[in-house]
């Protein structure tokens, strides 16, 4: 960070918007030091964990309009059996779902140990009262969320007001109780590296577990240089405060070879610590059956098709 | 076999096993069970007529074939979700749909990928019809049936093709107004 | 003070560059690259090779492609299967049509790389001809062969049962070695005609035509991915043409047994469709016909009840 300065948490003092402070983020640079993420080569057994970890991270989602139980239900299957021709394979990380779908999913996954996470704060806009987000995150946890995740108002961060947006952080984490709190940035309609990091920094000073980069319904959602500006925001927030948080890439991310490269990018930028799915998760829908075609691919040696894995 | 059966015995102690394997796994799998309440003979291998609900696309009820009487139901939202699911397989011998409209059974019955596709009716056959599957249920329909047995010999797999094949060559249409490259 | 200047006096070439003295221009090679997706990618894995004419004469630096392009060109033709089946069979008939005209557009081109190639002038000439004939025979045949190859099943219950060809989908293909240009686009036309997608590896001793054939599907109106064309060795990738899950079908075309024999086993272990036209003379009547389309499709067989109203009886 640019300076240590307590000016960072002084929003309530004199009335003026903190996190005016937050580090200035070279784009090109950025951009060129996430691509070399790209270039490192695995293979064989290193391949193989690598795709048993990425699916072992992803919060398997389904944000519709028209999500029925029985959707739920089946997504709730494919997380605990992702492909049962295939032994020795982890589950996935959780299922992610709408707030009216957590008791079922709750129910479904039984003792499983997978989490459910449910979107709220009026998801997907955030446009709504702050009453009403917290009413909408209490609901979630009662129906047994484990993790909450939330979208930050991009609209009063856009009008610069970012106290607002860390007092709802805040108030929406207190909500939380002991569920984690996973704080969606929606950074394809932040628009620039600066206000990313920017946001990155509020919502890690009031309180999130997790930052989370979309919705999924803008784009441009996850892309792997917004998520290295996150994840060196992760990196100063723990040399400061020696607080680790998660680091959630969502949307757009369905194929194997990139998820493999996101876990390259967090190695090198946070360290093994972070290589699991307490501290790391993929949104995504697609990408596990993609990451199983692969695994069958690494131990058979041939090709597959679609059609041999379950859609649910 | 008596003209008033619905469902006969199954072929064998060893299937009768598989069946009951497979409804144990659907129990275990989390899906609900509901099995006719008829009598079953003292002797012989029976197993009553039996459905499952609440089953997900990737049961193994679902994915593996199970030839008893039983049947696992899934459900769909839209019309591209069950055209999806339909085909999210690696065979396609037979499909059926049921639904109300003329034009709608035809979109259906046009986008799945299967040999033979029943339309309000199911389990027809007819002398006169082509039977035979898409995907791995159609291997090499086309080549004559002493070549497929050269070639494969007793994999079982491929025996069954090479009914399916015979069955087909009966019904295929065969209008030789062309000189073939054979 | 004379101010004109005697062109004879300056060493100034037209394009205004000075004139070196000595040597000819230096020609642009043309670099032959791969055709994936409607794009020409080099080849994944940085290889070429150098096929050499029967005087010894470099014909080029080619992509020596690898399993990973075959792989990516798998994922295209797969992509656009949908699209492609789905059109209007008189479009894809006019796409085809179109194909044959841009073809006969760069006929020179094409009678210049099979001269390269070993082939007389006559010869390559007409190679070339039959090519765009045959892409004219097959146009022709999009919007036919389904009613040919159809039936209404006369089934003895009261529905209606009709037959109809669907193409499978995604054909893997290693096209003729020797007649380069006609054996590619005989292959490559009856299982485009109808709606299938392809992966091709062309010749591989002849390789020039087939890349600048990539050329002429891409200033066609053929949408990108349902033809795929690769360079590079059969021996190192034929037996993944014939592996992967993602292909319903696999022709080969040559007459090499051990080849054809690792292809009979592969397709018993994935249940994938092969064939062989290693008997085929491309130049004659025997290599075009609506049965090639009918290798690569699938029967389906629709029942449909019809109702037989109360007291009308089933006659006329």
């Amino acid at each position: 960070m640019a300076t240590g300065s307590p000016k960072i948490f002084s929003h309530l003092s004199n009335g003026q918007p903190g996190f005016s402070l937050s580090p200035r983020i070279d784009q090109v640079g950025v951009e060129e030091r996430a691509s070399r993420f790209t270039k490192r080569s695995i293979k064989k057994e290193s391949k193989l964990n690598g795709l048993k970890l990425v699916l072992n991270m992803i919060d398997l989602t389904t944000l519709e309009g028209k999500d029925t139980d029985g959707k739920v239900k089946q997504l709730c299957y494919k997380a605990m059996h992702p492909h049962d021709a295939l032994p020795d394979i982890p589950t996935v990380a959780a299922i992610c779902v709408y707030p009216s779908m957590v008791k079922i999913a709750r129910k479904a996954l039984g003792d499983s140990g997978i989490k459910v996470a449910s979107v709220a704060t009026a998801f997907p806009s955030g446009q709504a009262p702050k009453d009403v987000k917290i009413r909408d995150t209490k609901y979630a946890v009662n129906e047994g969320a484990d993790e909450v995740d939330m979208v930050i108002s991009r609209g009063k961060f856009h009008s610069g007001e970012y106290n607002y947006v860390f007092d709802e952080i805040a108030a929406i984490k207190e909500a939380c109780g002991d569920a984690r709190l996973k704080v969606i940035l929606e950074t394809g309609e932040l628009g620039t590296f600066d206000k990313v990091r920017r946001a990155s920094d509020i919502a890690m000073h009031a309180g999130a577990d997790f930052i989370k980069t979309s919705t999924g319904k803008i784009q441009p959602a996850a892309t792997m240089p917004v998520t290295l500006v996150m994840l060196e925001a992760i990196r100063d927030f723990y040399y400061k405060t020696g607080k680790m948080i998660g680091m959630k890439p969502a949307g757009g991310i369905s194929k194997s070879k990139l998820a493999l490269h996101y876990l390259v990018m967090v190695k090198e930028t946070l360290g093994e610590d972070w290589l699991n799915n307490e501290w790391f998760r993929f949104g995504a829908s697609s990408l596990a059956n993609d990451v199983l075609m692969q695994i069958v691919k690494e131990k058979t040696g041939v090709y597959q098709a679609a059609n041999y894995f379950s859609v649910d | 076999m008596d003209k008033n059966t619905d469902i006969g015995a199954i072929n064998s102690r060893a299937q009768l096993a598989t069946i009951h394997k497979y409804l144990e796994i659907g129990r275990k799998e989390g899906a609900e069970m509901y099995e006719s309440s008829c009598p079953l003979p003292g002797k012989g291998f029976w197993c009553r007529p039996t459905l499952f609900t609440n089953v997900a696309q990737s049961n193994r009820i679902a994915q593996e074939e199970i030839f008893g009487p039983v049947l696992a139901i899934l459900t769909f939202r839209t019309d591209d979700e069950v055209i999806e699911k339909a085909n999210n397989s690696p065979y396609g011998l037979s499909a059926g749909v049921w639904t109300d409209k003329g034009s709608k059974i035809f979109n259906m019955t046009k986008r799945m990928r299967a040999g033979v596709v029943w339309a309000n009716t199911f389990n027809k056959f007819d002398p006169s019809s082509p039977f035979g599957g898409y995907k791995e249920s159609g291997k090499r329909r086309g080549i004559t049936w002493v070549e497929c047995v050269f070639e494969f010999g007793l994999n079982l797999l491929n025996l069954l093709n090479i009914l399916n094949l015979l069955n087909e060559r009966d019904g295929q249409i065969n209008k030789k107004v062309f000189s073939h490259h054979k | 003070m004379d101010k004109s200047i005697k062109k004879s006096s300056l060493t100034i070439s037209e394009n205004g560059l000075e004139k070196k003295t000595s040597g000819k221009r230096l020609e642009v090679l043309k670099t032959y690259k791969i055709y994936i997706g409607g794009q020409f990618p080099r080849t994944e894995s940085g290889r070429y090779y150098v096929p050499v004419n029967a005087v010894g004469k470099k014909l080029a630096n080619v992509c020596l492609s690898s399993r990973k392009d075959f792989r990516d060109a798998v994922v295209s033709a797969r992509g656009a299967f949908s699209g492609w089946s789905g059109r209007a069979a008189f479009n894809r008939g006019q796409v085809l049509y179109r194909m044959a005209e841009m073809l006969e557009g760069r006929k020179a081109q094409f009678i210049e790389e099979l001269t390269q190639q070993d082939a007389s002038k006559a010869k390559a000439e007409k190679e070339v001809n039959l090519a765009i004939d045959r892409l004219i025979y097959y146009a022709g045949w999009c919007d036919k062969y389904q009613q040919i190859f159809s039936a209404v099943n006369p089934v003895a219950s009261s529905h209606f049962n009709f037959s109809v060809p669907e193409p499978t989908g995604v054909v893997s293909i290693v096209a003729p070695q020797n007649d380069s240009l006609l054996g590619l686009v005989s292959v490559i036309a009856p299982v485009i005609t109808g709606g299938c997608t392809c992966v091709v590896l062309a010749s591989e001793t002849k390789p020039l035509c087939s890349v600048t054939f990539s050329e002429v599907l891409n200033s066609s109106d053929l949408p990108g991915g349902v033809v795929n064309i690769l360079t590079g060795k059969p021996s190192e990738l034929a037996s993944w043409f014939v592996d992967h899950m993602d292909v319903n079908a696999t022709i080969y075309c040559e007459k090499d047994s051990s080849v054809k024999k690792m292809m009979r086993e592969k397709s018993a272990l994935n249940l994938k469709r092969i064939i062989f036209y290693d008997k085929v003379n491309w130049y004659t009547e025997e290599g075009q016909s609506p049965y090639f389309i009918m290798d690569t499709q699938e029967i389906k067989t629709t029942w449909h009840p019809v109702e037989n109203i109360a007291g009308a009886g089933g006659g006329y």
